[in-house]
């Protein structure tokens, strides 16, 4: 028994003589809420908020790397506010620098295609193909999940073949069926296609996430007297939300951002869609910076806004996508 | 009320390669809080299942009272069922959930909210209805699946061991609750659970299963005093029946090295009680059968309880030769592991004097002794 | 008791087959669920493939399809020198031919974006404001792919590209040019630019990846004593390492499919004399553009699909 060190062990023995009951436990009212203020000086507090410089280094090259990453962005998005002689003489020098809409103005009212038309289009056509594609995708992927039926392998291989299909693949055949159909270069024509073709990945991922929803709730459903229809309605679809809103964000992003299609199936300027305009800015001789740049901000600046705002999901959706 | 009968009900899975149950028949009187009890695995969820309508059996025939269910689909026999996760609805509250089985047979809103908030009293959770399922406990759950079954007077009660995933005190206060939520409610009731406790303590009659097939029917009493089987005596009590393994020779059982047992006073005890009504094919259940010079395999089953313990060898009576094991101070009794003929078996004792490696003298009553013959069954 | 009776009945005869009414709801359940989504799939996705499967064997008259010819349309295809220009492979001249182009885009492109993903990924994995350090990254994925190549076309500008102004800086103007136009250079800047897009993707794959390891794993290892390096080797990489299956097959894939990259910075020509044309602008070309040849458009667009197809159905094998 020393006092010099109060935590030094005194053996299990010897509490029993010198010590009371009282010594040795704590009533739970002696415990402090936060830690003993002498033992958090103002030096430790100090040296764990600031990081190391290995820390530091970290995040220099990590935020300048991100920085680099966007660059070209950036050099498109202050060329789309500057005059055509600025651009060319670069946009990085911002001295003197002078801010004009004539870009925009001038992308909106394009001749041969304006962007207003385009990008009305564009909502045109993306809309429908999106709410149609998570309707009829999430009804699919349902027994998909749930059931067996025939031919659930040969189909589930048939949608794996056309996921990894390039887009091409479908085009002849396409155009082709969109003459026969009387829908070639119309809204319809490329909005069904474009339902097509994201109906094989939306069924396989929606699939996916069906899958983890716990089959007791639709059996304590059916219990409780709800028809397939019922179950579908007040179970499966609210309980699959977060999925059909990656497959929203996706399938948005995959549908605005087509070229392929367009290119193919819209054959009129009435009916072009913005990404397909974008080139056609390009011109002969001097190419018309500000206007390409202007038209390229306002056509990805919806996919970028809409990932931007729901960047949870997209990521999430299309981490699954590929890798469950 | 509501009646129901099994008969000859089996179900395979796997397209035959598994049996899940096979041949049950049974019947669930009016009323009764019938217990399916087994071990994982046994059978005893699919065959709640099937009453469910969730499966449907591969064959035999299902009777809610006169008429015939099997083939129809589970929203047409008015069952209510509690699963063992409880089920409810995530996106829910616990209002919606509790109304939901009215919502979808079309029952007008305000009806609903009349009801629900009912069922809601009568269960106590009336606080937490703007509640998800998530924001609520364990046993609040429970009750809100409780809730969401007695709802809309189900004509049967199924419950697929709705306790298991409580901790010990909740499920001893949610025990109570049940038994007399369903003697109030007398609904006929069919209840699904591995543990025996449970079992013994809400049960009108117990369904002990294994492997697909009924082991054994019978009020719980019964079931602990006269196990059909050795199985259920395996199965049953806690610690569970010791089997000491023997040989029966000339009107005794012979132990090897611990000793015999007269085999007259073990039946005959057996016989002041009713007699066995499941008859074992060959061997009979007569005295002058099991008694005569017919030698064979058979275990003398003791639970621990009945067992006493002397360190000198008594003189009268039935005694088997054991060595300590192990000594366990349990605080409400002391668990002697006795080691006789390589075979583990237990003694409950009020307290323990023995140690490890002496040598001890396992007594017991007569009354208290069940054969079983080689088959397992019950002899006397 | 009248349920007895019944009991006994029934044990009489226990398989009389009885009517399952929930077996015929269910299989119409199926079908409400599936034909509406399986009919549209059908007729604009698979119905097209096999199309394309059997034109390939047929000749055509621009858009219609005449007679069997056999493999005229494979062998015709294979030996076009926009395909496959041995010629100008041996003498390591573009252009190479498409194929070759898109071989060079999987050799080049696929590692380099594996790997910048992979150390970006592990760069930000604990850092404060991962997320939005990550959305930078990630944000040129969710950009329209045309924009991307006009993008490109602006970058590499002799004049307004901010990739010269950084040659002229580093004091190497005389390398200064028009990137994309030159045909020799053109599909090393594209595949840059390429690779620039893409690694956002693969990092994304790689984050979600290493925010799934244990972190307790990390721990004792660092306990164990094993630096970093270690620590990579022995715990990190090996539990990322299915992942990259995934990543190199979706960036070989990606690249398979290049199309608007391309045509954005050298049009249905895909660059000056084809310099950089890849198979998907041949595809293109062939059915849509004069001379149109959609037999050839078929066979191109099948092999586009056969270099990928077993790669996934490799991943789907791995699940």
């Amino acid at each position: 028994m020393t006092d010099e060190d109060p935590l030094k062990p005194t053996g299990i023995d010897a509490g029993s003589e010198t010590t009371s009951d009282r010594d040795q436990y704590l009533r739970t009212e002696e415990i402090p809420e936060t830690a003993p203020a002498a033992d958090l000086d103002w030096r430790t507090r100090i040296a764990e908020t600031i990081p190391s410089s290995r820390r530091t280094l970290t995040y220099l090259v990590a935020i300048t790397i991100a920085v680099l990453w966007i660059v070209p962005f950036i050099g498109l998005f202050m060329a789309s506010f500057r005059p055509l002689s600025e651009i060319i003489g670069g946009w990085w020098h911002v001295e003197g620098m002078s801010f004009t809409l004539e870009n925009y103005y001038q992308a909106w009212d394009y001749s041969t295609a304006p962007m207003g038309r385009a990008l009305r289009n564009t909502f045109i056509v993306t809309i429908p193909a999106v709410l149609v594609v998570m309707l009829l995708g999430v009804m699919a992927a349902y027994p998909f999940a749930r059931f067996e039926f025939p031919l659930k392998t040969t189909l589930f291989f048939l949608i794996l073949l056309v996921m990894a299909a390039p887009p091409e693949l479908v085009a002849m055949g396409n155009y082709n069926a969109l003459h026969e159909f009387g829908l070639f270069d119309t809204y319809m024509g490329l909005i069904l296609i474009h339902i097509g073709w994201g109906l094989g990945w939306v069924i396989l991922f929606l699939r996916n996430y069906l899958l983890g929803i716990p089959e007791e709730l639709e059996e304590a459903a059916r219990i409780d007297g709800a028809s397939r229809y019922q179950i579908f309605r007040t179970i499966i679809l609210p309980l699959s939300t977060p999925a059909l809103v990656s497959v929203a964000v996706i399938q948005f992003t995959w549908v605005w951002n087509a070229f392929f299609f367009p290119l193919v199936f819209m054959r009129s300027p009435e009916l072009y869609l913005a990404p397909q305009v974008l080139p056609l800015m390009t011109g002969r001789v001097q190419v018309e910076w500000g206007m390409i740049a202007a038209g390229s901000i306002m056509t990805m600046a919806v996919p970028v806004i809409l990932f931007l705002l729901l960047e949870r999901y997209y990521k999430r959706g299309m981490v699954a996508a590929v890798a469950d | 009320m509501t009646s129901i009968a099994m008969g000859g009900v089996s179900k395979y899975f796997d397209a035959g390669e598994t049996v899940a149950n096979y041949r049950l028949t049974l019947e669930v009187v009016d009323g009764e809080f019938l217990v399916f009890l087994g071990p994982s695995g046994c059978g005893k969820t699919t065959a709640l299942r099937l009453i469910a309508g969730l499966e449907q059996p591969s064959e035999g025939a299902i009777y809610f009272d006169n008429e015939r269910v099997d083939g129809r689909s589970p929203s047409s026999r008015n069952v209510a069922m509690v699963f063992q996760n409880y089920a409810l609805y995530p996106h829910m509250t616990v209002a919606e959930n509790i109304g939901y089985p009215l919502r979808v047979r079309g029952v007008p809103p305000d009806e609903r909210d009349r009801k629900v908030e009912a069922v809601t009293t009568l269960l106590h959770i009336e606080d937490q209805v703007e509640k998800k399922p998530a924001a609520l406990s364990g046993g609040q759950r429970q009750r809100v699946a409780l809730a969401r079954a007695i709802i809309r007077e189900p004509s049967v009660f199924l419950l697929d061991e709705p306790l298991s995933n409580l901790d010990a005190k909740l499920r001893q206060e949610m025990r109570i609750e049940l038994k007399r939520l369903q003697n109030e409610l007398d609904i006929t009731t069919v209840y699904v659970t591995h543990n025996q406790e449970e079992a013994m303590s809400m049960a009108d009659r117990v369904v002990v299963m294994n492997q697909g097939t009924i082991q054994q029917v019978a009020p719980p009493q019964e079931l602990y005093e006269r196990p059909r089987t050795a199985w259920v005596a395996r199965f049953i009590g806690s610690p569970p029946m010791n089997l000491f393994e023997g040989t029966r020779q000339n009107g005794s059982i012979d132990f090897g090295e611990a000793g015999a047992v007269e085999l007259d006073s073990v039946v005959r005890a057996g016989e002041t009680d009713d007699p066995v009504d499941t008859t074992p094919p060959e061997d009979g259940t007569t005295a002058s059968v099991v008694t005569s010079d017919v030698q064979g395999e058979v275990a003398l089953g003791v639970r621990p309880e009945d067992l006493t313990i002397t360190t000198s060898r008594p003189t009268t009576g039935n005694v088997i030769e054991g060595r300590v094991d192990t000594v366990e101070p349990l605080g409400e009794y002391v668990l002697v592991n006795v080691t006789v003929n390589d075979q583990l078996v237990n003694a409950k004792l009020a307290d323990g004097t023995v140690s490890r490696d002496e040598r001890v003298y396992l007594t017991f009553d007569n009354d208290d002794a069940y054969l079983y013959d080689e088959n397992g069954e019950l002899v006397g | 008791m009248s349920l007895r009776d019944q009991l006994d009945a029934v044990i009489a005869d226990t398989d009389r087959p009885y009517g399952l009414a929930v077996d015929r709801d269910k299989a119409i359940a199926i079908a409400v669920f599936l034909v509406p989504g399986l009919t549209l799939f059908t007729i604009f996705s698979v119905g097209p493939i096999a199309y394309s499967a059997i034109g390939s064997f047929y000749s055509w008259d621009t858009f219609t399809m005449e007679h069997f010819i056999g493999l005229d349309n494979w062998i015709r295809s294979f030996t076009d020198p926009l395909i496959v220009n041995w010629s100008n492979m041996r003498e390591l001249q573009y252009p190479m031919g498409a194929l070759t182009h898109n071989l060079l885009w999987v050799v080049l492109h696929v590692p380099a974006s594996t790997f910048l993903g992979l150390a970006i990924a592990l760069l930000f994995a604990d850092l404060k404001g991962r997320r939005i350090l990550r959305s930078m990254v990630f944000a040129g994925f969710t950009v329209p792919p045309i924009v991307i190549g006009l993008v490109l076309m602006f970058v590499y500008d002799p004049q307004a590209g901010i990739f010269n102004e950084f040659l002229r800086v580093i004091g190497q103007g005389h390398l200064v040019r028009n990137w994309t136009q030159s045909p020799q250079v053109a599909i090393y800047a594209l595949i840059a630019g390429g690779i620039w897009v893409h690694t956002g993707f693969s990092m994304l794959l790689y984050s979600s990846a290493l925010s799934a390891i244990d972190p307790s794993l990390i721990e004792s290892a660092k306990v164990d004593g094993a630096g970093a390096w270690r620590r990579f080797w022995d715990i990190i990489w090996p539990l990322v390492k299915p992942v990259t299956a995934v990543v190199v097959i979706m960036g070989i894939i990606w690249v398979m499919r290049m199309f608007d990259i391309v045509y954005a910075a050298g049009g249905a020509a895909g660059g000056p004399n084809h310099a950089y044309s890849v198979l998907g602008i041949e595809v293109y070309r062939a059915a849509f553009r004069p001379q149109i040849d959609y037999g050839m458009a078929m066979v191109v667009a099948l092999l586009q699909l056969f270099i990928v197809a077993p790669l996934a159905l490799y991943i789907a094998r791995m699940r």
